[in-house]
Parts: C-alpha cells; sequence; structure tokens
C-alpha cells in the first residue's frame, strides 16, 4: 500500500495524461508510469515463468535489484519494445501503488486497480545462462542479458563513493556491493572474454554489446585507469570480429580528448556515451557531488561535446536521470521551473548532435535519495515529449540507447516513428 | 477475431509468384507502398511478414499504427490476376525470442547475408476480391446508373 494513499487525487491519472497529450502513444505513457511506479507480480503471473526459457531475476549489472524475490528479468511490450522492471523500489511502502502484473484469459498483462491495461510478455534467457566459464564460474557472473543486448560490467564499484558526499545521491550501485558484501571490483577479462565468446555463438540474439560500471578515478591523470581497463576489456572483445567497428556502446566517465582518441584508435568501439545525469549546474553540484568536484558540470558537457569530434555526430550520447532535479531540498521546487531550466539545457546539449538518454527516476532502496518523492506522470510525458521534438530538429538517434537495444529510456522510443 | 482468410486464399498468399502489397500512413498522414514477399498466415489466421530493415517506412508506420489504433492494407495479386484487399491492424511486432530467432536462421538460410528486425502480425478485419473481373460484374449489378450510354446504345 503506498505510504499517501491519497496519492492518486493529487496528481493527473493515466488516463487523464493519455488524454492531455494525444500525439504520444498511449502505450507509452503507460511504459514511462511502470517505470516510475513499478511492478509488482501475482502468484499466477509467477507461475507462467519458465525458467527454463525466461530470464528470471538476473538483477542489473548495477545491482539495482536487491530486495525482489523469484520475478521475471523484465517485459517485453506489443509494440516490440521492451519495459525494464528489473530495479528495486519500496515494496512495502511505496510512495505510490505499483501496477500489477497478472494472468487474465491466459494472457500475462499489466492491471492497475483490476483494469487490464496491456499484454506482455517475459525475456528469454540467452543459452551462455547455462554455460560455465573455465574457472567453474557460471557465466552469467561476466555478462548479463537483454532480449537483444549483451552487457558487461567493468568495475562494480564506484570509486566517487570513496570519499564521503561524492557518489551521486540516486545511484544504489555502490551502497549495494557493500551490502551484498562484495569485495571482487573487477572480474578477470579472461573469464568475460569466454563468456562474449560464448554468446555470440547465439544466431540473432544479440545486436549489441554495451560495457558500463562504476568510476576510477585513479591513473596517471585522472580517470586513465578506467581508460585502460575499458580498452583492455573492448580489445578482447574485438579480437572476437574482423570488422573495424561493431555495434557496442561505451558507458564510462568523461573522458578528456586525450583520452577519448585513446579509446577510438585502439578498440572497434563504434558509440561513446558519458552521462550527465542531472541537467542544471546547481541541482547537478549538489546531487553528483563526485562528478562536480573531479570534473565539474561544464567540463563534462565540453567532453561531450569533443567525443562528438572524435566518434561523430549520431555515435555520441549521454544519460539523464530525468526528475531528480526535483529532489529534496536542494531540487526544484516547482515542476513547472525544472520543466524550463531541463528543456533550455537539453536544447544546448542535444543541438550539439548528442541524444539525451533519460530513465525515469524511481527512488531505489539503498540511494541517499531512497525515501524521496518522484515528479508526476505528466511530467515525465512533457518532458521526454520535448526531448522528441529537440532529437528530430537537430536529427539525433543513436540506435544503441534505443527501444530493443537497451529499452531504459523510454523517451528514445519517440525516435521509431 | 476469427480465421477470416479462406483456404483458397490462404494457399494464394503462400504462392511464391504472388505479389504482396503492403499499404501504411507515416504520422503525418503520407502514404507508403512497399512489396513483402515474406507475406504468409500463420495458425492464427493472422498475416506475418519479416521486416528486415529496421529504418525501413513500413516498419516506421507500422510502429505508428500499431501505436494508434491505425489500420494497414495489403493487396494481393495471383499469378492468374486474382487480387484481394486485406484491410487489418498490428497486433504485434516481436522484435526478439525464439521465434525472432528461428526465423532470423531461416531467413540467413534462405536469403543470404540479410538481418531481421522485426515479425509483424497483422490481424486481418476486412477481405475484398479486388479482381477485376469481379469487381467490374459487381459495378455493372450494383450501380447501373454508372456508365457511359454509348455502351447500350444500339447502333
Ligand atoms: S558515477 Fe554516479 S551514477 Fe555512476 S556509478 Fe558512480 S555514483 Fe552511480
Amino acid at each position: 500500500m503506498a505510504r499517501d494513499l491519497e496519492w492518486r487525487k493529487k496528481e493527473l491519472s493515466l488516463d487523464e495524461v493519455i488524454a492531455k497529450y494525444p500525439d504520444v502513444p498511449p502505450i507509452w505513457v503507460l511504459k514511462v508510469d511502470v517505470q516510475r511506479r513499478g511492478v509488482v507480480y501475482t502468484k499466477a503471473a509467477k507461475d507462467k515463468i519458465d525458467p527454463e526459457i525466461h530470464q528470471v531475476n538476473q538483477g542489473t549489472i548495477a545491482g539495482f535489484r536487491t530486495t525482489q524475490d523469484y520475478a521475471p528479468e523484465s517485459l517485453i511490450l506489443r509494440d516490440g519494445s521492451y519495459l525494464i522492471t528489473n530495479f528495486d523500489f519500496d515494496n512495502t511502502n511505496p510512495q505510490r501503488d505499483p501496477y500489477v502484473v497478472d494472468v487474465v484469459d491466459d494472457k500475462i498483462v499489466i492491471t492497475d486497480q483490476g483494469k487490464v491495461l496491456e499484454e506482455v510478455s517475459y525475456w528469454e534467457k540467452p543459452d551462455f545462462y547455462n554455460k560455465k566459464a573455465s574457472n567453474g564460474e557460471p557465466m552469467s557472473k561476466y555478462a548479463t542479458a537483454r532480449p537483444q543486448r549483451i552487457d558487461i560490467s567493468m568495475c562494480h564499484w564506484c570509486h566517487f563513493w570513496d570519499t564521503p558526499g561524492e557518489g551521486c545521491k540516486y545511484c544504489p550501485m555502490a551502497p549495494n556491493f557493500k551490502k551484498r558484501g562484495g569485495t571482487e571490483e573487477r572480474y578477470d577479462v579472461k573469464y568475460i572474454a569466454e563468456t562474449v565468446k560464448e554468446a555470440f555463438k547465439q544466431k540473432g540474439r544479440f545486436s549489441s554489446i554495451m560495457l558500463t560500471g562504476g568510476s576510477i578515478l585513479s591513473g596517471k591523470e585522472i580517470l586513465d585507469d578506467e581508460l585502460d581497463g575499458y580498452i583492455e576489456l573492448l580489445q578482447a572483445i574485438g579480437e572476437n570480429f574482423k570488422a573495424d567497428r561493431i555495434p557496442s556502446q561505451l558507458i564510462s566517465s568523461a573522458f578528456n580528448e586525450r583520452q577519448l582518441e585513446k579509446l577510438y584508435n585502439e578498440t572497434k568501439l563504434l558509440t561513446y556515451t558519458t552521462d550527465i545525469e542531472v541537467l542544471n549546474k546547481e541541482r547537478f553540484e549538489w546531487i553528483c557531488a563526485g562528478k562536480a568536484n573531479h570534473i565539474g558540470y561544464e567540463e563534462w558537457k565540453r567532453r561531450l561535446y569533443a567525443a562528438v569530434d572524435v566518434f561523430g555526430r549520431g555515435n555520441v550520447s549521454s544519460g539523464v536521470v530525468l526528475g531528480v532535479e526535483l529532489a529534496k531540498p536542494g531540487g526544484f521546487t516547482d515542476e513547472e521551473d525544472a520543466y524550463n531550466h531541463v528543456i533550455e539545457q537539453a536544447e544546448e546539449i542535444i543541438s550539439h548532435g548528442i541524444t539525451l538518454a533519460a530513465n525515469v527516476w524511481r527512488t531505489s532502496p539503498g540511494a541517499i535519495f531512497q525515501n524521496q518523492d518522484t515528479p508526476s506522470l505528466e511530467y515525465f510525458i512533457k518532458t521526454y515529449r520535448q526531448f522528441d521534438i529537440l532529437s528530430h530538429k537537430y536529427d539525433c538517434n543513436p540506435y544503441t540507447d534505443d527501444y530493443r537495444r537497451c529499452g531504459a529510456h523510454p523517451g528514445m522510443d519517440l525516435l521509431r516513428v | 477475431m476469427a480465421d477470416i482468410i479462406s483456404k483458397e486464399l490462404k494457399d494464394i498468399i503462400a504462392d511464391p509468384n504472388t505479389l504482396k502489397v503492403l499499404a501504411t500512413v507515416d504520422k503525418n498522414g503520407v502514404p507508403h507502398v512497399v512489396f513483402k514477399g515474406s507475406f504468409h498466415v500463420n495458425e492464427e489466421g493472422n498475416l506475418v511478414f519479416y521486416e528486415v530493415l529496421e529504418s525501413a517506412q513500413s516498419n516506421k508506420n507500422l510502429v505508428h499504427s500499431i501505436w494508434f489504433d491505425k489500420k494497414v492494407a495489403i493487396n494481393i495479386l495471383s499469378a492468374d490476376k486474382q487480387s484481394f484487399e486485406i484491410v487489418g491492424k498490428p497486433l504485434k511486432s516481436i522484435t526478439a525470442g525464439r521465434e525472432f530467432e528461428k526465423t532470423y536462421i531461416a531467413l540467413r538460410e534462405s536469403k543470404g547475408d540479410i538481418d531481421l528486425a522485426a515479425i509483424w502480425i497483422i490481424e486481418p478485419e476486412q477481405i475484398k476480391n479486388e479482381t477485376f473481373s469481379v469487381r467490374v460484374s459487381e459495378d455493372e449489378e450494383k450501380y447501373p446508373i454508372l456508365k457511359h450510354l454509348d455502351r447500350l446504345f444500339v447502333q
């Protein structure tokens, strides 16, 4: 049960938002709201899981799901897009009631207050999940899968958390690593390479490879060790391919020009992402204090623009945790005010040919912001809609962050038409 | 929706010599027409085709149709010039999973080095026989007023 039982009376409902914005697809508005409110599964829905076929509660590479029990990894909608639900939310006392995945007429459906809203299916398990690396460990330890993408985490700890107050306040990755008693920050490249090689044997399964991980600040120059780690991994992966570039994405800290050139020249990486996360300088400095202290907001943007010169227009994107700019007490206090500031910054970044891959902010257990309230559904819809208008205006679409290779950024779906 | 495609029409659709055209509109209402040779009817009586190019206009337009509950049209022209128009709605786009992979492998075995973006499933709602001779006799019978007089004039 939601902690504010009256929450439905205080914001526009799903149907009201759909009616107010008729130019965006209703199924997509639902998708955004499911990400915002979370889902729970009935027993009937769980009984539909076939562990031989479906991917079950693996948790994302960032350890965003630690509290769910036996549940499908995530969902697929009728339009072929992926609905990522593998994240934690406070399911004993959530801010708003989560949607319920149930079975009606033998179909798996998303429901709210007993009303059937959409049919869905469950993600299927890749073949490599049944295999072991040469050290006897399951290969699923070294890579995880989305329906069309293989994900690798280079570093399971984020070194911004080495200094108190510097970890991003919405992020549960480092706290969860500690909570589960994690000690192995990085896995041996040998086993990751074995896993990747095995995964690519499955024809038609993977159309992209994504590497990411926590920030590593050390090195001769800041981030040099992180850069070297990714280059080593990308080179090991690249050995499997004849092509000069492979459909791939690195989501890393913001490298400078020298580091970007090295990354591009020494690997087969096709696209580069570095997440600015918060589209406002003051809120960025409060929420992502580590990023602000070590790189800075303006410098982060400048490095993004420099990445376009290295990787090419259309091959650079930046992640955003949309909505976190309204966190308390340092955030905007008014959604309209936040919208205006965010759109102004978004246009500056998108005008450089950089797509903003924005996640729906949800309050993850373990994160500093775990007890915050997230914005209204209308705020997300209105902002995503404007991001889409700007993306069309400046002609950017990095396919790596889209509805099927990634699926975590609902705004990207609108670029499908 | 019941299986409304007759056995005879299913056979025509399955014939590789049959031409199959898909008509869709984009978000601005601009029409797009394209041949889709892979159209066939599945066990549930729905039309299925394979979209090999993710950037294809038909793929974008079908996404728009499934999002906003819009119809699309398919025209079938058999080798012996029988023509049928099927109007329907996209039900589902399959972009991953065992069925997707099976189709991807089969397509590559038969067509060479191509990719697969999506398997589209379209539910037929209406079928109309558009064969020229059939349409002419329908018209003659239903609209006796719609013809030039010289055709009836006795010399
Ligand atoms: S940089 Fe911020 S968002 Fe990324 S892993 Fe570290 S704390 Fe989390």
